[in-house]
């Protein structure tokens, strides 16, 4: 994978005018959360920039369009002390090739690219660890935007596989966290029933937020197989041979069980959980969840 | 546990087939790479276990049903069964039992195989006599006997005769061989008795020769008798060797019509009295009848053909005065419509009218010098100029080669050619491809034109000789002339067994029961299939 391919202009420009909302993101500035604490649309101005569909009207600047008969949306500088850790899981499970779409690894970089690229883009402060069995790579939280191309450098390198632990991610990560942080978990979940929860319930004891941003790929989605194979474990190098169409009913079940728990009990922890579909492109994914979620808020 | 059909074994391997498959489907499953096998092992692990132990046992199924199978066609024996189990599964083995009743009367030779096959003898047993004809070996005789339906065979026979060579033959052929009866019968036997001429004339010199044979070491010297009723016994001492043959020979006037009986014996004692002496019944004639057929000229005449026939007979009768050679000359109308009876030869000469006399003798044709009649007698004999394409292999006639067509340009030549030659067949020859004298269907013909010889025997003194045999010897031969049938009585080394009593049998077929196990496999595996598709098109959720 090379830097053009999770630093799409196209991608990076849509979520450059996008707003991350952080529930506690105002918590250590303004002393609570309220709604006049919008970030990005603080006091101090910034720029202007072209009405887009879907920004709303109050934040039209009217005496411009009174001047140019274009609609401009003012653009503040946002002060707050939010801080944002990017928690990306590359262990193989991350690796399996899809027959529709990216990579759940693939995807994953290209995601916390334009997430950090938007974190940053708001002046706030962003770190990175990437783990799979042991943590892979971290770069500690920064406000410059030089951390951006720390972190691409870092996806680059870094060599995914092997297999997952979160927990030991999390314990490894904590020590390192100085204040209250968003955090950004992005991994398939897979074979981590009870240890993400465990990672999750230690985050939020230390007060920090959490979304998840659950990847599943097209074939972990829809088990689109029918003959007799054998399915193995990257991860585990486990096989099982079977009819795959003798397990195709019960492997739906299995899943939307497994989403349904995931989602309620992560939901219970005070996660943000949100499903991403690798075949759908990440753009496409991300600004909807972006959307859901200022409209959450 | 035995196998009745054990060649068959390699249907065993027959079982590899379902493993074979089995195994290829798995090499043949795809092999996917997924994030985890968590989601799969959810359920699974529980539904894989359940389809995998129906393959299991579908692929058991399989196997034994093939193994069963091959078992069946196996034909498995259950040796020592229990007294219940061999009595509902009896052991039905289809058995040809040959009875060599030259010796042995065949009751007194089943009830001895019968005995000694056991208490229980197979119930299919099916009993065949056989005699070895003259000439013949048992060998010969029991391949001729055999249908290739048993599974069974058996022989009982004193297998006196019978040489090492073929008792392994009997024994490559599958056959259980039972042995008679003593090793050995102290015999001597007059044998391969012979007399020359077989038909002879009345006053005419008949030889009798033969040969002794004895299986007796103490044997030293043995008399042989020549007894004729009314006339003192001919008495030859021989001195003999057991095992080895001695020929004798006697000579005496044919002057008995029209048979002279004769015996002849040997003064040895040994335990079989039916072959020490041998009686031959001598046919002598007194009357020969002849027809001489010619439309061109009466056969005294030079201008018939058959005039060197009639020089011939009248020679003949002139050194056989008590013969009454009957010569009648006709033409060929005349003699259809005379009623004179039968003839013993019937020679015609040249014809002008259709001749083909049925039911009045033999019948001896020379070429046609006609066109229209030699292909009337084509049609009548089914032959194309007197035979001169018809394959000699198909008559059995002796070929002269074409090299040597040019020793026999007339017929003392052939006769010479034939003494040297083949001895035993002077009659019917073929010079290259040219029939010279053949027969067909009784008729005799002769392509030669023996008009242009003399037969006084002056010039040719080998062809009266050839013609007295071709009219007296040859074509009245007469082959039933007693042979001494057991020229060995003692038993061939190579077959040892001795007599065999068996214990009572407890054997038990198997068959019936693997063949309802087979059945069983089958509705087996059709249930595993309709169940396992059930389970597959249910995604297994029963």
């Amino acid at each position: 994978m090379n830097r053009q391919e999770f630093l799409d202009p196209g991608l990076l420009a849509h979520v450059k005018n996008l707003y991350l909302a952080a529930r506690y993101v105002a918590e250590g500035a303004i002393g609570g959360f309220h709604r006049s604490a919008y970030v990005g649309y603080n006091a101090e101005f910034s720029h202007h920039r072209e009405y887009q569909p879907g920004d709303e009207i109050k934040h039209v600047d009217w005496k411009r369009y009174g001047k140019t008969g274009k609609y401009y949306i003012k653009q503040y500088e946002e002060s707050s002390s939010l801080n944002a850790l990017l928690l990306l899981d590359q262990s193989s499970s991350m690796g399996t090739e899809p027959s529709k779409g990216l990579s759940k690894e693939h995807y994953s970089k290209i995601l916390v690219c334009a997430l950090a690229y938007l974190l940053l883009h708001q002046r706030d402060g962003v770190g990175y660890l990437g783990f799979a069995k042991d943590v892979l790579s971290f770069l500690p939280i920064s406000t410059k935007m030089t951390l951006f191309g720390e972190l691409v450098k870092s996806l680059e390198t870094t060599p995914s596989g092997g297999g997952t632990s979160l927990l030991h991610a999390v314990k490894e990560l904590l020590p390192r966290l100085k204040k209250k942080c968003m955090i950004l978990l992005i991994s398939d979940f897979l074979d981590l029933e009870d240890e993400l929860m465990e990672a999750v319930r230690m985050l939020r004891f230390h007060r920090h937020e959490v979304l998840a941003f659950h990847l599943l790929s097209f074939e972990d989605l829809q088990f689109p197989y029918q003959d007799f194979s054998t399915f193995i474990d990257v991860e585990t190098g486990k096989s099982l041979s079977i009819e795959a169409r003798v397990i195709q009913k019960q492997y739906q079940e299995s899943l939307d069980s497994y989403l349904k728990e995931t989602c309620s009990k992560l939901q219970e922890l005070g996660v943000d959980y949100h499903l991403f579909d690798t075949s759908i492109p990440v753009e496409k994914a991300l600004i909807h969840y972006l959307y859901k979620r200022s409209r959450h808020l | 546990m035995s196998l009745l059909q054990s060649q068959y074994w390699y249907l065993l391997f027959f079982a590899l087939v379902p493993i074979l498959l089995h195994l290829f489907k798995r090499q043949k499953a795809r092999k996917i790479h997924i994030s985890s096998l968590y989601l799969l092992h959810r359920k699974a692990r529980v539904l894989n276990r359940r389809i995998k132990l129906h393959q299991w046992l579908l692929l058991a199924s399989r196997i034994l049903l093939v193994v069963f199978l091959a078992f069946y066609f196996l034909r498995p024996l259950l040796k020592d069964a229990p007294a219940l189990l061999s009595k509902w599964l009896p052991h039905r083995e289809p058995t040809l039992a040959f009875l060599d009743t030259r010796w042995d009367s065949s009751d007194s030779l089943r009830q001895e195989l019968i005995q000694r096959l056991g208490k229980t003898p197979t119930q299919d047993l099916r009993f065949k006599e056989i005699f070895v004809n003259k000439g013949q070996t048992l060998l010969q005789t029991v391949r001729e006997g055999l249908s290739g339906s048993e599974s069974r065979i058996l022989l009982i026979s004193r297998f006196y005769s019978t040489t090492n060579g073929e008792i392994k033959e009997l024994r490559a052929l599958g056959m259980e061989l039972f042995p008679a009866g003593p090793p050995r019968i102290i015999n001597t036997i007059v044998s391969e008795l012979k007399i020359t001429p077989q038909n002879p004339l009345l006053g005419e010199n008949v030889d009798i020769s033969g040969v002794v044979h004895t299986i007796d070491p103490s044997l030293e010297k043995v008399e042989i008798s020549l007894l004729r009723p009314g006339r003192d016994p001919q008495k030859r001492s021989l001195q003999i060797k057991a095992k080895q043959t001695t020929d004798f020979s006697f000579s005496i006037q044919a002057d008995r019509t029209p048979l002279e009986v004769v015996e002849v014996r040997h003064d040895a004692l040994d335990e079989v009295e039916e072959d020490d002496s041998a009686t031959l019944e001598i046919p002598v004639r007194s009357k020969f009848r002849i027809a001489l057929v010619d439309d061109k000229a009466p056969s005294e005449s030079k201008r018939s053909r058959l005039y060197f026939l009639r020089k011939f007979f009248d020679g003949l009768n002139q050194s056989f005065p008590k013969i009454n050679f009957e010569m009648t000359n006709f033409q060929s109308a005349s003699f259809l419509q005379s009623s004179t009876g039968v003839y013993d030869w019937i020679l015609v000469g040249d014809l002008s009218t259709q001749f083909f006399p049925r039911n009045r003798g033999k019948i001896f044709f020379f070429w046609q010098k006609t066109e229209r009649m030699r292909r009337f007698l084509d049609e009548k004999l089914g032959m194309r100029s007197y035979a001169l394409e018809t394959n000699s292999q198909d008559l059995n006639l002796l070929t002269i080669p074409a090299s040597d067509r040019p020793l026999v340009s007339n017929p003392w030549q052939v006769h010479r050619y034939l003494q040297v030659k083949a001895p035993q067949s002077t009659a019917l020859i073929q010079g290259g491809r040219d029939p010279l004298l053949l027969e067909s269907n009784g008729i005799f013909f002769s392509s030669f034109d023996f008009s242009e010889y003399d037969f006084s025997g002056i010039f040719d003194p080998y062809f009266p000789i050839f013609l007295y045999r071709f009219f007296f010897e040859r074509w009245d031969r007469d082959d039933t002339l007693p042979q001494a049938s057991f020229p060995i009585t003692e038993r061939s080394t190579e077959l040892s067994l001795e007599s065999r009593i068996e214990e009572e049998k407890t054997e038990a077929d198997l068959s019936f029961p693997i063949l309802l196990l087979v059945l069983f496999f089958c509705l087996a595996e059709l249930y595993l299939i309709l169940k396992l598709e059930r389970a597959i098109q249910s995604n297994g959720v029963e």
